[in-house]
């Protein structure tokens, strides 16, 4: 068995965050999470999951500084899903150069297919 | 008439001395009749007698000269008797005159002596000369010979045929019209005139008495002696006689004005003779003079008392007449004004322009209008509509032009006036900015000033601040902002634009007296700058709009030397009032904005807080429909968590709601308090208690030297401000670490509430507007909520007459400081709703910072 893609999750909410995790591991997908732009950085110095999804309003480290630092990572860079409010999302998306972006508040099956979409290898 | 006389007489004379002469020579022939010597003799004296002899003498013999006196030879021509002796007689003689010469000569060959002839020589250098000639039979050396006597008569007879000439035309002139010609023969004092001058004198055909006196009757008695000195003057001097008199007429008693011209003629010993003279009426010709002179008083008159200035020019283009109320105007008198002279009281800008449209209508012919200006006696220049028509004489030929002018000063101020304030709406209009507007207006209004300035009432304490300032120079606009920055830390209340803004009063200062400067402040260095200022009038208007003085707008004259009057003051009133509403305007303008702009900025934030619970609530509502599909995997532990979730989510949607229309609330002045007295020790206890329950990263501490403590407060609401503080307090420390509340007695009236954390603090530029609706001390760095929580505690203090601060400990953190009264003031009763007052809508940052 070929070891299950990997999700980072990137949001200031807890109840997202929790929603998420349980909605991709019931997906079979291996679940990390970030309170904010910090935290996600310190995951990424032992992990390399193969989709991030990134709230943009965050405390202490939000979502421009975390692509911004993200980018200067060396290494492979895991596709990035902007998880924000729908009037920003586009916007949004485009300034972090993310390659796609999920409207909140979003739909589970809408969830389930872009991570799906992006963590194919 | 009177040298046929004369010729007649010269006649007579020449008839008498040849007579002499024929009977001297008979004397000589009766002595030739003795012998030799007598003869000898004889000859000898005759010889003598005709060589000195004044007329021409010639002897001829035998068809040719034998001899010429000296006047003879003078007449011919000649230089040399040998020139003339031995030719032929009729080489002299005019051809036409030779056959009559050939007769005269073979008569006195007969021994008979001519009558007097007229005859035409010819002189040796070819001229002709007529000549009077008289031919006598002689013995000249023993043989027969003729003597004649010769008078050159050219000039006479040139004389008389002019005279013919004259006579002529004179008879018809006087026969064609009013032209009559007598002669006046002084000595007998008889008057000779032709038949006319009775009808031309008025008098029956025949009537004329013919003596001087009859004449001296028609004269009309003034002008009389006037007649009398001029007839003795040409009588006595040979002055020429000319006069133009007044007569009535004997017959038809009509007044008629005649003149007269007449010359007198003298005899040889200097006796006046006669007097020959021509008589026409005039009475036409002086009727017309007469109804131009008067036609002309006429028109003087009423050019000077015309309330136009009238100029009148003639075909030379050149000006020869204006009226009294133009040279009144002007100040100059006819002589100074005539010909050119006007031009130096035209404006030298508008010299150029008048004359091109005067010259080129001249020369068309064509009436014309013109603006200028003119300068007054008072040394003012004044504009002038000059309107020019060209006059006709009555034939029809160009007489010239007449103009008249009307001071059109007022008009043209009035028109300037009102093309100002146009241009000012206009510029002002242009611009939304505030102080790009406030520049345009300072800029426009150099127009009326050498500079002006504006002066802006500040927000914060309503004190005087220069925004704009404009100077006709720009060079001198710093100089002059310079100067009026130093006169800043001056501004009494003394000061015309701080009393101007104090009382919304303008004032004007036609004349800025030294003492005027003295008193605006006693400052050195204030009356060295005003001094500096060179300040000679000035005007100072309030910019008020809406009831409210927003600023003073200040008109300055100094280099120019231009004193304001009431007309600039007028129109200084206008244009600030046109000023205060485009200030205003472009402030509500930018309020506006900024309002627009804060609303969109909650809407988003406001969208997007409500979207985050929203997103929970959504997912697990739809975790639970996914559980549902699968019933083998339900698990109880689990449905209860999302229940759980849901219900949390729901609540948040709720707090944020009610925040919503606390603000809607606050905005529309209906957050009521429903005030009671309260223990806010128990109070604060609640609040931390809950707050440090969800929290273990955080340590809540209460500090307190009085509990319990009682005030007069919205219980509810003054929770929701100690929550608001103390979640803040958490939220701003998202590593954890202790939050601090005390509860104290400031005073016994006070009671003093602060909550302190060791958390981010805020960043020093963003201090001074976190209580400002929708704002965010963190933009990015974002921490949930709207930016209101701090807006409406604000509110909610304020309310209860309290105020709310923020410090920030050098050690980091924040402490937010809440001061309210224990009891509400005199006269409050326990359960008073009190509410702020109705807020304008679209001020909300104004009023938010109170």
């Amino acid at each position: 068995m070929n070891k299950p893609p990997t999700v980072l999750v990137v949001d200031d909410d807890e109840t997202i965050r929790e929603v998420v995790t349980i909605t991709l591991e019931g997906e079979g997908y291996e679940v990390l999470t970030a309170a904010h732009g910090g935290q996600a950085l310190k995951v990424l110095q032992n992990h390399l999951p193969q989709v991030i999804l990134l709230d943009m309003r965050m405390p202490v480290m939000d979502g421009w500084s975390f692509s911004q630092a993200y980018q200067q990572l060396p290494g492979p860079h895991a596709p990035l899903i902007v998880l924000t409010a729908a009037t920003d999302a586009s916007v949004f998306a485009a300034q972090v150069k993310a390659d796609a972006f999920l409207a909140k508040p979003f739909d589970l099956d809408r969830l389930i297919e872009i991570v799906g979409r992006y963590s194919q290898p | 008439m009177d040298e046929g006389k004369d010729a007649h007489k010269t006649r007579e004379e020449l008839l008498e001395e040849l007579e002499r002469l024929r009977k001297r020579n008979a004397t000589l022939e009766a002595a030739t009749q003795p012998p030799g010597l007598i003869l000898a003799e004889s000859e000898a004296s005759y010889r003598q007698l005709i060589e000195l002899f004044p007329e021409s003498i010639a002897i001829h013999q035998n068809g040719k000269f034998v001899y010429v006196n000296d006047a003879g030879l003078k007449l011919i021509g000649a230089t040399d008797r040998a020139q003339i002796i031995g030719k032929p007689l009729l080489d002299v003689v005019h051809p036409d005159f030779r056959p009559a010469v050939i007769a005269r000569a073979r008569q006195t060959q007969q021994g008979q002596p001519t009558t007097l002839l007229e005859e035409k020589f010819i002189r040796l250098d070819g001229r002709p000369i007529d000549v009077e000639v008289v031919a006598i039979p002689v013995t000249y050396r023993g043989e027969p010979a003729t003597q004649v006597v010769v008078r050159d008569i050219t000039e006479r007879k040139r004389f008389a045929e002019a005279l013919l000439q004259n006579e002529e035309r004179l008879r018809l002139a006087s026969e064609a019209g009013d032209l009559g010609v007598w002669e006046w023969d002084i000595p007998t004092g008889k008057v000779n005139w032709s038949d006319n001058l009775e009808e031309l004198h008025g008098m029956e055909p025949g009537g004329f008495g013919g003596t001087i006196e009859s004449f001296r009757a028609m004269i009309y008695p003034d002008d009389r002696p006037a007649v009398m000195v001029a007839l003795n003057r040409a009588i006595k001097d040979g002055q020429k006689y000319a006069v133009e008199v007044r007569t009535i007429g004997p017959y038809d008693g009509k007044l008629r004005w005649l003149a007269t011209q007449a010359q007198t003629f003298f005899d040889e010993a200097g006796q006046p003779m006669r007097m020959v003279g021509v008589t026409q009426n005039i009475t036409e010709r002086k009727r017309a003079e007469n109804d131009l002179r008067e036609s002309e008083a006429r028109f003087r008159s009423m050019a000077d008392s015309a309330p136009v200035l009238l100029w009148v020019s003639g075909p030379d283009t050149l000006c020869n007449f204006f009226n009294q109320s133009w040279l009144s105007f002007t100040g100059r008198t006819m002589e100074q004004e005539i010909g050119n002279g006007w031009a130096e009281g035209v404006h030298p800008a508008d010299f150029e322009k008048c004359l091109q449209i005067y010259l080129s209508s001249f020369e068309a012919r064509k009436p014309f209008e013109m603006e200028y200006r003119l300068r007054r006696w008072d040394g003012q220049w004044r504009w002038l509509l000059d309107k020019g028509v060209p006059r006709f004489q009555p034939d029809g030929s160009f007489a010239g032009y007449i103009g008249s002018c009307i001071d059109i000063e007022e008009r043209k101020r009035a028109e300037e006036r009102q093309r100002f304030l146009a241009d000012a709406s206009k510029i002002m209009a242009a611009s939304l900015d505030y102080e790009q507007t406030l520049q345009n207006v300072a800029r426009l209004t150099t127009r009326l000033a050498d500079w002006c300035a504006i002066e802006m009432v500040s927000g914060t304490d309503g004190s005087l601040e220069i925004m704009a300032l404009a100077h006709r120079d720009p060079d001198l606009e710093n100089q002059v902002y310079r100067l009026r920055k130093n006169l800043q830390p001056y501004l009494t209340e003394n000061y015309p634009t701080v009393r101007v803004a104090r009382t919304g009063q303008p004032e004007l200062f036609h004349q800025m007296s030294t003492e005027r400067l003295q008193e605006i402040s006693p400052e050195p260095a204030a009356k060295k700058a005003l001094a500096d200022l060179g300040l000679k009038s000035a005007i100072f208007v309030p910019l008020v709009a809406r009831g409210r003085t927003l600023g003073v707008l200040s008109l300055l004259s100094a280099a120019s030397g231009h004193l304001f009057d009431e007309q600039d003051f007028a129109l200084a009133q206008d244009l600030a009032y046109r000023a205060a509403l485009a200030v205003d305007n472009t402030r509500l303008y930018r309020e506006a904005q900024e309002a627009a702009k804060d609303r969109e900025e909650f809407l988003s934030v406001a969208a997007h807080e409500l979207k985050t619970p929203l997103t929970g609530l959504r997912g697990f509502a739809q975790l639970l429909s996914r559980q549902l599909t699968r019933p083998e995997t339900l698990d109880p532990v689990r449905l209860g968590r999302v229940a759980q979730v849901i219900q949390e989510q729901s609540d948040k949607l709720t707090r944020l709601i009610e925040q919503l229309l606390d603000v809607s609330r606050i905005e529309a002045g209906r957050l009521g308090l429903d005030k009671r007295r309260t223990d806010l020790y128990a109070l604060v206890e609640g609040v931390v208690n809950l707050a440090q329950s969800n929290t273990d990263k955080h340590t809540l501490r209460v500090v307190s030297q009085t509990a319990p403590l009682e005030a007069l407060v919205d219980a509810l609401r003054f929770e929701q401000v100690v929550t608001n503080l103390v979640d803040n307090a958490i939220k701003y420390s998202p590593e954890g670490g202790p939050v601090t509340v005390e509860i104290t007695l400031s005073d016994p009236q006070t009671v003093r509430l602060s909550v302190t954390d060791q958390g981010l603090g805020i960043p020093a530029e963003r201090r001074e507007r976190i209580f400002d609706r929708f704002y965010q001390a963190h933009e990015r760095a974002y921490l949930g909520g709207m930016g209101l929580g701090l807006h409406i505690s604000r509110q909610i203090v304020e309310l209860h007459r309290g105020r709310i601060e923020v410090e920030f400990p050098s050690e980091g953190g924040s402490r937010f400081i809440v001061n309210v009264p224990v009891q509400a003031e005199e006269g409050s009763e326990e359960g008073f709703i009190e509410s702020l007052p109705v807020l304008s809508g679209v001020s909300l940052n104004e009023d938010s910072k109170r």
